[in-house]
């Protein structure tokens, strides 16, 4: 092979036994824009992260046939290699021409910068890879898409040949993208190699030379992009075969316990990350929010569960504005919320499971100010017991895998007869055997009467849970499907994408 | 009283009441600027103070007393860098901690050279010159504002310069700058962040044993127990005012400084209470502080409503999809930082 960069048997497996590469190898050519795609948590990042040498790994790297240890960004970047990571690394304070130097300043005998060479040199660098950025601006002022030029500039400046643009489109506006792929190619016709990690099918085809498809830390093949077609890539991201589908009777809503009506939230940029969404919920039935990130989801289910204050449109929980009551409240009304990030605010990590299980009504459960702890740790023995958790009371939450420390905090959420269980992406990262669980009380709680409205990116789960799907583009509804079974995933992925929008849309 | 405040006298002893505050204040800046908080500026002082002085008896040398008192100002913000930085201990309860040590440690040091526990009044040091220029002092008011001051002034007004270049026009600087704002961005770029802090703490040492050095050794010429007095708490507010500006933090210094000799020297001129009179300089710190809290919170929430698009989109970044990201995140710094180190 006479690949520019190989990689062989790359394996990392994190301390918590994550394994996120399981002898990866790739080949990238010169000169190629390559693609590495594949679903969320199928170790696209970590791999780069180890060519890029911010993660440690086994196996081997070879550039251009010669073996190398990269043992630090510092180490990449002495060998050409730069990355843009998907969370910019700017100082926000610092403008332009500051951050594009940052670590590598120009300076004179003195030891002074030479601050007006290098905003010349910025210009320049502007110029000459046709990006249009302000030297003299502060970062922390700039569109999402200029901060990203000024990442792919202080990465060019670095003198590097090889690109590594971690889902450089995630937040940028279609045509914002464009420009970057302009930009991109300009690149490669430079003699620029660049790597881009994805999972947007139609990115990869419009974009990229060749790919490679990642699935569950493996890597699925190495294919000409001229040779797939997009079904092709995403029944080798997906694996189709490893699909399997829950069993569920059919659903039988009752009454609407939200309602949903003209909600608008503001974005940035003066656009509006929600639009005019209505929508209902009703009891014994799953209501899912498919679409790509970003669409819109986490605003709506910010205003839905009443952490979000700041919009307009009106939502009512059981008759009652959401907008008036406090958290507790509407707890107290009913509704539970299993949250996107289970260590930011779905649970605390330095608690113990106990201690996390009764979070939520450990005041209700006192007697003159005094826990009752011995009702309260039966329940929560119970609870292990029940969703299976791996662990003891009195053990920490951040010893726990990923899959257990959701179970907790499902267990916490569907304790005491909630009446909408909201579940945002509750299986990600989460082991297959945890998901099966998960999914099993998600059907029994809509299967005992309770509403749930679900938000997952992972289209096996819309499929296999809902009983009505809305899907979410740019803030708006573009398609409210009834029956579930009438669609496929290419329809669904049309609807994600935009490419087409139901004209009649009842939700 | 109007006399009081518009005379000479009281713009030239304020200068000097300021001076320790404003050492104190760039001492905060600097370690600040890198994003530690040492509130173990008043120790360093109280132990550079106490250091300075008798070696400057004994030795019978200003310049080596100086020197001593900026070594054990070093010396003290060493023990924070190697607590907060090595052994990754909170910098605000290793700060608490070694104030007290300090409290302690001065006293000790005090009475293991000389026997007593009060003050080495008993063995005066030799004082800091004042640059004097001839025919230049005499000139009235700006002579003695400018032409006949301590030996420190100069270096205070060397350090405000020195400071402001540092951070604007240096490489250091920007690193300092940057380890402060952003220490993942300043990582990124195979900057060692926990070597730019300890860099920076050792010039808070610096500016530290100068100040303490000026409170034994020009403001009066022997130690006393507490002397410093609460001034390198109040340098650190200075600073928080100042807002990482020398200059304006050199402003803020003046003014604390003014109320602290406005509370010696009134009371010559007013019949009012000394003990109340000696606690206007705290009293005018928080409320100071008061008055800077309410004005930069409400500039902070102007600056909200202006809407900043890339700060809040990034808040509405979604969220990279690997298992436990913010755990690995945490991982990936201090392995960061352990390889740049290594």
């Amino acid at each position: 092979m006479n690949d520019y960069i190989r990689m062989v048997g790359i394996t990392k497996v994190y301390p918590n036994g994550v394994v996120a590469n399981d002898h990866v190898d790739l080949g990238i050519a010169r000169g190629e824009i390559h693609a590495i795609a594949g679903e969320n948590g199928a170790g696209k990042s970590t791999v780069m992260k180890v060519l890029y040498g911010a993660e440690r790994a086994e196996g081997e790297i070879y550039i251009d046939g010669e073996k190398r240890e990269i043992s630090s960004p510092k180490a990449a970047n002495a060998l050409g290699i730069g990355m843009v990571y998907q969370h910019f690394m700017l100082v926000n304070e610092f403008p332009a021409w500051q951050n594009i130097f940052f670590g590598t300043e120009l300076r004179n005998k003195a030891g002074f910068l030479k601050k007006k060479e290098m905003i010349a040199r910025t210009k320049q660098l502007c110029e000459q890879y046709d990006m249009q950025v302000d030297p003299l601006q502060p970062c922390g002022q700039m569109s999402v898409s200029t901060a990203q030029k000024v990442e792919i500039l202080k990465v060019l400046a670095r003198g590097a040949t090889i690109l590594i643009l971690d889902e450089p489109t995630a937040v940028l506006t279609p045509q914002e993208t464009e420009q970057l792929f302009r930009q991109l190619r300009l690149l490669k016709e430079s003699g620029f190699t660049v790597i881009i990690i994805t999972h947007k099918l139609k990115e990869i085809k419009q974009l990229c030379d060749r790919v490679t498809i990642m699935r569950q830390g493996k890597s699925v093949g190495v294919y000409n992009v001229a040779d797939v077609t997009e079904a092709d890539i995403s029944r080798l991201m997906v694996g189709r075969d490893v699909a399997t589908r829950m069993e569920k009777a059919p659903a039988n809503p009752g009454e609407t316990v939200l309602e949903v009506q003209g909600l608008t939230v503001a974005g940035p940029g003066g656009k509006n990350a929600v639009d005019g969404v209505s929508f209902k919920v009703r009891t014994g039935e799953i209501l899912c929010f498919a679409g790509v990130e970003g669409n819109g989801q986490r605003e709506v289910i910010g205003a839905v569960s009443g952490l979000q204050k700041n919009y307009t449109g009106s939502v009512v929980f059981r008759g009652k504005d959401i907008r008036k009551m406090k958290i507790r409240a509407i707890r107290r009304e009913g509704m539970s919320h299993i949250p996107e990030d289970r260590l930011k605010s779905g649970c605390d990590a330095s608690s113990d499971i106990f201690e996390n299980l009764i979070a939520l009504d450990y005041d209700r459960n006192c007697r003159a100010g005094f826990l009752k702890l011995k009702p309260l740790r039966l329940r929560s023995q119970g609870q292990i017991e029940r969703f299976q958790i791996k662990g003891t009371l009195k053990q920490k939450m951040s010893m726990l895998s990923g899959g257990n420390m959701q179970k907790v905090i499902i267990a916490r959420e569907l304790q005491g007869d909630p009446v909408l269980v909201i579940a945002d992406q509750p299986t990600r990262g989460v082991d297959v055997g945890a998901i099966e669980a998960i999914h099993k009380e998600l059907i029994a709680m809509r299967d005992a009467g309770k509403a749930v409205l679900l938000v997952s990116a992972d289209l096996n789960e819309v499929f296999n849970l809902s009983d009505r799907i809305l899907v979410f583009h740019e803030g708006k509804i573009t398609a409210a499907i009834k029956d579930v079974g009438s669609v496929d995933e290419f329809q669904l992925g049309n609807y994600m994408l935009g490419i087409e929008t139901m004209e009649e849309i009842d939700a | 009283m109007i006399d009081f405040l518009f005379s000479e006298t009281f713009l030239i002893s304020s200068i000097t009441c300021a001076l320790p505050i404003l050492f104190a204040a760039f001492a905060a800046l600097i370690s600040n600027r890198a994003g530690i908080v040492n509130i173990n500026i008043e120790g360093s002082m109280s132990v550079a103070a106490v250091c300075g002085t008798l070696v400057s008896h004994f030795a019978q040398s200003w310049a080596l007393g100086l020197l001593v008192a900026v070594v054990a100002g070093v010396a003290m913000s060493m023990l924070l860098a190697g607590s907060s930085l090595v052994l990754k201990t909170n910098s605000f309860l290793s700060g608490i901690a070694l104030n007290t040590l300090a409290t302690g440690l001065s006293v000790y040091i005090l009475y293991s050279v000389l026997g007593v526990k009060g003050d080495s009044s008993a063995a005066a040091a030799v004082a800091i010159p004042k640059v004097s220029i001839p025919y230049l002092k005499d000139i009235p008011v700006l002579g003695g504002l400018l032409f006949d001051q301590s030996l420190l002034f100069w270096v205070a007004i060397l350090a405000a310069v020195g400071l402001t270049v540092l951070l604007k026009c240096t490489r250091l600087g920007t690193k300092i700058r940057a380890t402060g704002l952003n220490p993942e961005a300043a990582a990124s770029v195979g900057i060692n962040t926990r070597a730019v802090k300890a860099t920076a703490l050792a010039i808070c040492g610096v500016l530290a044993g100068l100040g303490g050095a000026f409170l034994s050794m020009s403001y009066l010429h022997y130690f006393s127990a507490g002397m410093v007095a609460g001034r390198g708490f109040i340098g650190i507010a200075a600073e928080a005012m100042g807002m990482g500006s020398p200059w304006l933090t050199m402003l803020f210094a003046y003014l604390f400084g003014a109320v602290d000799y406005f509370a010696v020297g009134a009371q010559t001129v007013l019949a009012f209470p000394y003990e109340l009179l000696n606690t206007l300089p705290y009293l005018m710190t928080i409320i100071a502080l008061v008055i800077y809290a309410v004005v930069k919170n409400a500039r902070e929430k102007r600056a909200k409503q202006n809407n900043k698009p890339h700060k809040e989109q990034q808040e509405a970044d979604p969220q990279p999809p690997e298992l436990l990201q913010t755990e690995l995140q945490e991982k990936k710094e201090t392995e960061n930082e352990k390889s740049v180190a290594s």
